[in-house]
């Protein structure tokens, strides 16, 4: 199974996600905000990263940002989740270089399929 | 001839003095004549009278004694009378006793002794006359009161005829200068009147003419005209000063206009500016309430499934109605935000291109389980083939699923259709949904207020059925956005059918730019992309998503113009649609992989043909088949635009790799490893790199031997090979290195300076290499 950065800011819905991830068996680390995703995707090197936008410190857009200019990280395939529903937050996100795209709540069954076709589409590494 | 009422003022005015002046002259010239005439006629009869008895007196013996010679003689005595025709003696009976004639010839006529002398002889009268064409005086001759006989005399008129001639004369001759004088004078007296009129009919036909009420008439006297003067001046005036009044009252108007128009447009400003707080207010509103929500929905779902597996039923019911209700509260949400983004001009369409068929597919899918629950049989059908349909495919799919899930809902054990259909109208090509069930239907009151935002059929429906109540409101704003409507009719008891119409191909919202957004990554920075289609709309279509996804992009619009691009800019990738009038996709392939400079460049085939072995045998880097998937575009667009940046690491010496790694990510480039030669080869086989760097010092195969096995491949061939080396070459190894190596680094200790320099000067830097391929 994969492992899984988890950024969310918000207590509950980290809990909540990350204990339905961790059922699925998948491997969860946790960021609470864009500087820890940084450190912890550069230290973890995980499989997806699952990133909500608007965070403190550092948001997801700029998190994801620079996780796509280092070299180290823009391999890995991030999907933006963000409760904003307005539209162009779908294109901005891609803009971001974010590889999918999410709004809160979440469809538990639909995020699921969206890890593993990214999963699926990466490079036999 | 002109008839008088006709005539001008002037010559009216003419007319009636002279006129008036001939009759007057006229009547007094008559009366002139006759009573001249009278006045010689009572002159001559009173010298006739007396004459005729100065002859009597000197008769009245010859009488007495009837001496006729006597009396004849004293008659004679006559003749120096020019006028005397003849003249008689008569006896008192009346018969002829002398006789006297002017001419001896003549007889004295036997009438002129006629009835009237009887009538005197016998009536005794005294001194009586007769007229006729002469003038006749008959006197009695006395003697002591007594008639003794008559005198005759009858004389002709030539007195009075000369008479009447010159008083003619002179009656003519003063009437005629009179008439003259009185012609001079009328004419200068009736200018007084006429003058005035003539000027004021001049005024009013220049006033006619030039529209100038400034004119005013010229008054020149304070009489009748005079008041009609000032009258029509006064008229003038106040049309003057009426429209003096308009003219004011119009520009006042413009003015009002001007100064509202500018309050208006400040007013458009504050509604807009309001409509952008509104909706950043209902982006944060959608947030705050979307965070909560999404535990709620969450930890339900989550503990739902914890208690199915622990065989715990007592709490399932309970946790499924409130992932049921937050799921709502979800809708709601959704809805209201919708509405509200509608409403403020927010929603956008992303057009595409989709089989019908295949939507309807997935939305029998997804409305199948729904039609279940109320043990509806639900059937969708097809009439004819209804095609592809260009529209925001996520909006026909929640229009339709919106609708088709209040058909199940409030159908119990009955039927749900959705029937599919294309049909042209008015020149236009439309895709038809019904949505027929036999369910509760509605009444004319529910009907309309069917599509009003929160108006639910009513409080005894809603209590029953979940809903939010904005669902049809937004669906037929959502149809109405894309072009169509939808319409309903329905009978209490019977069902409903709602038709959802829109057209098959949906216009672009033309005019409306993508908003720019500020925090999307600098454009053209992914890579210089330039697409090769024939068709603009295609072609806008993949520029505008590209430039989005952070491409820069050029555009060809066949392929000789492809051709010539490519070669100018170098992109980093190129993008190829097969079908393409001319030289179509394979050839332009086939052109860019034969060309030495442009054949290293990756070519994308974009098309709706499946040939895809032929797109690889003929160089090809990449395959893909319309309608695009998006996020899959990008992602082999990014593939390829790194690859031209990737630079592979052939190294035994696992240090060094990560120290040449980090020194080249640093700078920008792509690495990839391998360890030894095999692995090196295997690399290539996935992704040509833009440059490679290999340790001589290798175990077998080593340095050499790669070199010698890349340089036999065509596409390898042509990679740039930079070669490490810690020690000094022989110049036997030189040789056998070959031309392929362009830069031989000789370094005892590794320099990341002296490797990018190197490097950069080989094929430029990664930002430089991105804007000139």
């Amino acid at each position: 199974m994969a492992r899984i950065l988890l950024v969310e800011d918000n207590e509950m819905n980290r809990d909540m996600l990350s204990r339905r991830l961790m059922k699925r068996s998948h491997e969860v680390i946790i960021a609470v905000d864009g500087r820890q995703a940084l450190e912890m995707a550069e230290a973890r090197v995980p499989d997806v990263i699952l990133m909500d936008m608007s965070l403190p410190v550092l948001d997801g857009w700029e998190a994801t940002r620079r996780l796509k200019a280092l070299p180290a990280t823009r391999a890995i395939p991030i999907i933006a989740l963000t409760a904003h529903a307005l539209s162009g937050e779908r294109e901005k996100a891609l803009a971001a270089g974010c590889d999918e795209f999410d709004t809160k709540p979440i469809d538990f069954a639909a995020l699921l399929s969206k890890i593993d076709a990214l999963l699926a589409r990466r490079p036999s590494a | 001839m002109r008839r008088f009422r006709d005539f001008s003022i002037r010559a009216k005015l003419t007319t009636i003095v002279v006129g008036t002046t001939a009759l007057v002259l006229l009547l007094a010239s008559a009366g002139f004549v006759v009573s001249g005439v009278q006045n010689v006629k009572q002159a001559m009869i009173r010298e006739l009278a007396a004459l005729a008895d100065a002859i009597g007196t000197n008769t009245v013996a010859a009488l007495v004694f009837h001496d006729a010679a006597a009396a004849r003689e004293t008659l004679a005595a006559l003749r120096s009378q020019p006028n005397v025709i003849n003249a008689q003696v008569l006896s008192p009976a009346g018969d002829v006793f002398a006789s006297f004639t002017a001419v001896e010839t003549s007889d004295p006529p036997a009438a002129v002794i006629g009835p009237e002398v009887r009538h005197l002889v016998e009536t005794r009268a005294d001194g009586t006359y007769a007229w006729g064409h002469s003038l006749t005086v008959v006197r009695r001759v006395r003697l002591d009161n007594e008639s003794v006989g008559f005198i005759r005399i009858e004389a002709n008129l030539d007195r009075v005829t000369a008479a009447v001639r010159s008083v003619l004369i002179t009656v003519s001759a003063v009437a005629i200068l009179l008439l003259g004088v009185a012609l001079a004078v009328g004419y200068r007296l009736q200018r007084l009147v006429s003058q005035p009129i003539v000027k004021l009919t001049s005024t009013i036909s220049a006033v006619g003419r030039d529209k100038d009420y400034t004119l005013r008439a010229e008054k020149t006297s304070s009489d009748e005209l005079g008041v009609l003067m000032d009258g029509f001046n006064e008229m003038l005036a106040q049309i003057q000063s009426r429209d003096e009044q308009l003219a004011r009252q119009r520009n006042e108007l413009e003015d009002l206009v001007t100064v509202r128009t500018a309050e208006l447009q400040r007013a458009v400003v504050a509604a807009e500016e309001a409509n952008r707080t509104k909706t950043t207010f209902l982006a944060n509103m959608s947030h705050e309430l979307r965070t909560p929500l999404n535990a709620i929905i969450g930890y339900s779902e989550m503990l739902q499934e914890e208690v199915t597996e622990a065989g715990d039923e007592r709490f399932a019911r309970d946790l499924q109605r409130i992932n049921a209700a937050g799921r709502h509260l979800l809708e709601l949400i959704n809805a209201v935000l919708d509405l509200a983004k509608i409403e403020a001009g927010k929603m956008e369409l992303h057009l595409d291109s989709f089989a019908v068929a295949t939507m309807v597919d997935e939305i029998a899918a997804v409305i199948e389980p729904l039609a279940h629950q109320h043990r509806n049989a639900f059937h969708a059908r097809l009439e004819g083939d209804v095609g592809v349909m260009r529209a925001d495919l996520t909006k026909v799919r929640q229009v339709l699923l919106n609708v088709l899930s209040n058909a199940c809902k409030f159908t119990e054990q009955g039927e749900v259709a959705l029937v599919v259909g294309r049909e042209t109208l008015e020149e236009r090509e439309w895709l038809t949904f019904q949505i027929i069930d036999n369910g509760i239907g509605m009444t004319e009151a529910q009907l309309g207020r069917l599509f009003q935002e929160f108006a639910q059929a009513e409080d005894s429906v809603a209590g029953k059925y979940e809903g939010t109540g904005l669902g049809l409101a937004l669906s037929r704003k959502i149809s109405w956005m894309m072009g169509g409507d939808i319409t309903v009719v329905s009978e209490r008891g019977r069902g409903s059918a709602f038709t959802v119409r829109l057209p098959a191909s949906v216009p672009d919202q033309s005019g409306e730019e993508k908003r720019d957004d500020g925090s999307a990554r600098l454009p053209g920075s992914a890579g210089t992309v330039l697409v090769i289609d024939d068709e603009p709309a295609a072609r806008d279509l993949m520029r505008r998503f590209l430039v989005a996804a952070g491409f820069a992009v050029a555009t060809a619009g066949d392929g000789d113009e492809g051709l010539r691009m490519a070669a100018e800019m170098r992109p980093d990738v190129i993008t190829l649609d097969v079908m393409m009038p001319g030289r179509d996709g394979w050839a332009v392939l086939a052109a860019l992989k034969a060309s030495p400079e442009l054949a290293d460049i990756p070519v994308v085939m974009v098309t709706v043909v499946g040939e895809r072995n032929l797109g690889f045998a003929l160089g090809a880097a990449d395959y893909l088949t319309k309608p695009l998937d998006r996020p899959r575009l990008t992602a082999v667009l990014r593939k390829h635009c790194r690859g031209r940046f990737r630079v592979l690491i052939v190294d035994d010496d696992a240090q060094l790799r990560r120290q040449i790694r980090q020194a080249l990510e640093q700078d920008g480039w792509l690495v990839v490893e391998a360890a030894n030669g095999v692995s090196a080869l295997e690399r290539l086989r996935e992704e040509s790199p833009a440059l490679i760097l290999v340790d001589l010092a290798m175990p077998a195969p080593d340095g050499f031997e790669f070199l010698a096995s890349i340089h036999d491949h065509d596409e390898w061939k042509r990679i740039p090979v930079v070669v490490l080396t810690p020690e000094r070459l022989s110049d036997e190894e030189r040789l056998r290195l070959g031309g392929q190596v362009a830069r031989i680094l000789e370094q005892r200790t590794f320099s990341a300076e002296r490797l990018l320099g190197e490097i950069r000067a080989l094929i430029g830097s990664p930002e430089k290499g991105r804007r000139h391929g």
